[in-house]
């Protein structure tokens, strides 16, 4: 039970970009994911927060082998799952499930329910016909889909349903971690809370390891044990839930902390607003890269990038210590 | 303008699209200095209610019943040029996707001067001037620059600073926000969230804040109103009516929202919202609402007082 579900080491992962001309030489490539090491428990949930554009994505892609990584490794379970030039094995991948945003883009529209969910069943050969028939079925209980409208195609459902069937079909394979990108955020808030509900309920059934990623603060403080914050394709800051909010060490996550609005909690005062805009990826500053909206920055900040240090709760910026809670 | 007197209100606005109606006896006042948040989930008719104020309706939709004042005349009948003399110059819009809102073959500047010319404000360089001044106001450096740029090179949270200098740009009496922050980052929308609150105080206009995120509203709103299924159910001061909601889908919208270090299961609101062909008689709310009764599937109830601070919909008395 010590091994953690999922590890990675310093894994990046870019893409090749534009020619801004056609006699323009080749650009960079463009670096989404610049070294990130980070595990998940058994049983835990990693929450992942960030503004768009810092990598999230990217990160759950390449956790995937959705995408391929330039450099780094990832395992899973304690084998070896992926690395920089090596695609990820077959026989792990079954392992790893996803849900994604948007369920009315994830499922395919000419399936059936029950086709859509038996489909990572009949793809990695579980059981026979008959066997995945009874399993659809089950999973389908387990989400609370009537059994009796599996027959239907995705559009008789409606958007909370459609996430339930994204939910249950991530789960046909018996995974060890699902990834769940940011699983609500295209529902009504009435709807939110009847998923999130069915995710803890499935986790506490299961033991199931997630990593959940979203931009909502309130949303991954209630549902995640630990938090990880990414700014420009790095991880800044991870801490236990609690720790994070309470005493947020790095800039950037009180800056998020304090942008986000709270029901009912004044908005903070002028001050802790954040200026200007998160960077790009194609021309990350040099140094920290939060250098630039920081208003702690000082030289080292610009000249030298900082390293995530600490024990339970690691933080990477050069003042820390010295910064006022 | 005295408090009394809503430099913009609705009475009993309804919006058809041929038999269907997604705003069914909307009132709501607008006055000057003041933010009015409305707050609702897809499809209730929240930005519908907008478009109409702005007399945008998408076809076929038109508004079949009710009255909208501005500075106490009926412009519902009003021809669409009358219309247009008003829109953008005396009441004006922001929307939700800034990249979608500018034209992506003129410039910055040229879309926000032509909001001057198109409205006989101003023409040619006073314009531009006009235009730049405009972005420096709203907080983008070197507008002189940022001018002349096309939208693609600005940032989502430039575009919506853009959006509203163009808005504000002929000093308009009411400002409409729909959804103003949604496609933006949580850094970002503070940032936008305290420019409108920066900029209503100097401009001192009147502003429509609609979203579907409670707690935005909450930071922006000094009256809150809530829509469900076409229908205003609960409306009150921000504060009063998030902390003592008085209709059962305004408490139950507060409490799915989860709390800071809560932890048990989060209360949900079961079942979905029924489609536009499909209510009922009754309370549009009542298949959905733990308190329900027969009463409440046979009669509508109306928005009734609580006091002066707040009134809602509901037959019943949700206690605190």
């Amino acid at each position: 039970m010590t091994e953690p579900v999922l590890a990675t080491e310093n894994l990046k992962v870019s893409y090749a970009s534009r020619r801004t001309g056609f006699f323009s030489p080749a650009p960079s490539p463009i670096q989404a994911v610049r070294g990130i090491s980070l595990e998940i428990k058994q049983g835990e949930v990693l929450g992942l927060v960030g503004e768009s554009g810092c990598g999230k994505s990217t990160l759950a892609k390449a956790l995937l082998g959705l995408t391929p990584i330039s450099a780094g490794r990832v395992s899973l379970l304690g084998e070896a799952f992926e690395s920089a030039g090596r695609a990820p094995s077959k026989a792990l991948r079954r392992k790893i499930s996803m849900i994604f945003q948007d369920p009315y883009a994830s499922l395919n529209p000419r399936l059936s329910a029950e086709s859509i969910i038996g489909e990572p069943l009949a793809i990695h050969k579980i059981g026979n016909r008959q066997s995945r028939k009874e399993r659809v079925r089950q999973l389908a209980e387990a989400v609370g889909i009537d059994s009796g409208l599996l027959s239907r195609p995705p559009h008789q459902f409606s958007g909370g349903q459609r996430q339930r069937i994204a939910i249950a079909r991530a789960l046909a394979s018996n995974p060890s971690l699902i990834i769940a990108d940011e699983p609500t955020s295209a529902l009504d808030v009435s709807i939110q809370s009847q998923i999130l509900n069915l995710l803890t309920d499935l986790r506490q059934q299961l033991g199931l390891s997630l990593l959940f990623i979203s931009h909502d603060l309130g949303i991954v403080r209630y549902m995640a044990d630990r938090i990880a914050v990414m700014y420009c394709g790095e991880i800044v800051e991870t801490a236990p839930t609690a720790a994070l909010f309470e005493a947020p060490a790095h800039p950037y996550s009180r800056a998020l902390i304090a942008a986000s609005p709270a029901l009912g909690v004044a908005r903070q005062e002028r001050s802790g607003l954040l200026a200007g805009d998160p960077p790009s990826p194609l021309n990350p500053p040099a140094g920290c890269a939060f250098h630039n909206r920081c208003p702690w920055a000082q030289d080292q900040c610009r000249e030298s990038s900082p390293t995530l240090t600490g024990g339970d709760h690691r933080v990477a910026c050069h003042r820390a210590g010295e910064i006022e809670p | 303008m005295s408090r009394a007197n809503p430099i913009l209100s609705a009475t009993d606005l309804e919006v058809s699209f041929g038999d269907l109606k997604p705003v069914d006896g909307v009132s709501l006042a607008l006055r000057k200095g003041e933010t009015l948040g409305l707050v609702g989930e897809s499809g209730c008719g929240k930005s519908m209610t907008a478009l109409a104020l702005m007399n945008l309706l998408p076809n076929p939709g038109t508004v079949s019943a009710g009255e909208i004042l501005f500075e106490g005349e009926n412009i519902v009948a009003w021809p669409e040029q009358q219309r247009r003399n008003l829109r953008g110059n005396r009441i004006a819009m922001i929307f939700q996707d800034p990249s979608a809102a500018f034209n992506p073959v003129f410039t910055i500047g040229d879309q926000i001067a032509e909001a001057l010319t198109a409205h006989d404000r101003m023409f040619g360089h006073e314009a531009w001037s006009e235009a730049i001044r405009l972005l420096g106001e709203v907080g983008i450096s070197e507008p002189e620059k940022r001018a002349a740029a096309y939208p693609h090179e600005f940032s989502g949270g430039m575009l919506q600073r853009a959006m509203t200098a163009m808005a504000l740009a002929c000093e308009p009496d009411v400002l409409i926000a729909d959804e103003p922050t949604t496609a933006l980052d949580v850094t970002v929308q503070a940032q936008i969230l305290e420019l409108l609150e920066q900029l209503q105080e100097r401009h001192g206009m009147a502003m429509l804040f609609i979203s579907h995120n409670l707690a935005v509203v909450s930071q922006i709103a000094d009256r809150i109103a809530v829509m469900y299924a076409g229908k205003i159910v609960e409306m009150g001061e921000t504060q009063r009516v998030l902390a003592q909601p008085c209709h059962p889908y305004t408490s139950a919208l507060i409490n799915t929202v989860p709390k800071p270090s809560f932890k048990g299961r989060l209360p949900t609101i079961e079942g979905t919202v029924p489609p536009l062909h499909a209510f009922g008689a009754g309370c549009r709310f009542a298949g959905r609402c733990p308190l329900a009764d027969q009463h409440c599937t046979e009669q509508e109830p109306a928005l009734r007082k609580l006091d002066n601070r707040q009134s809602f919909a509901c037959f019943k008395e949700l206690s605190a």
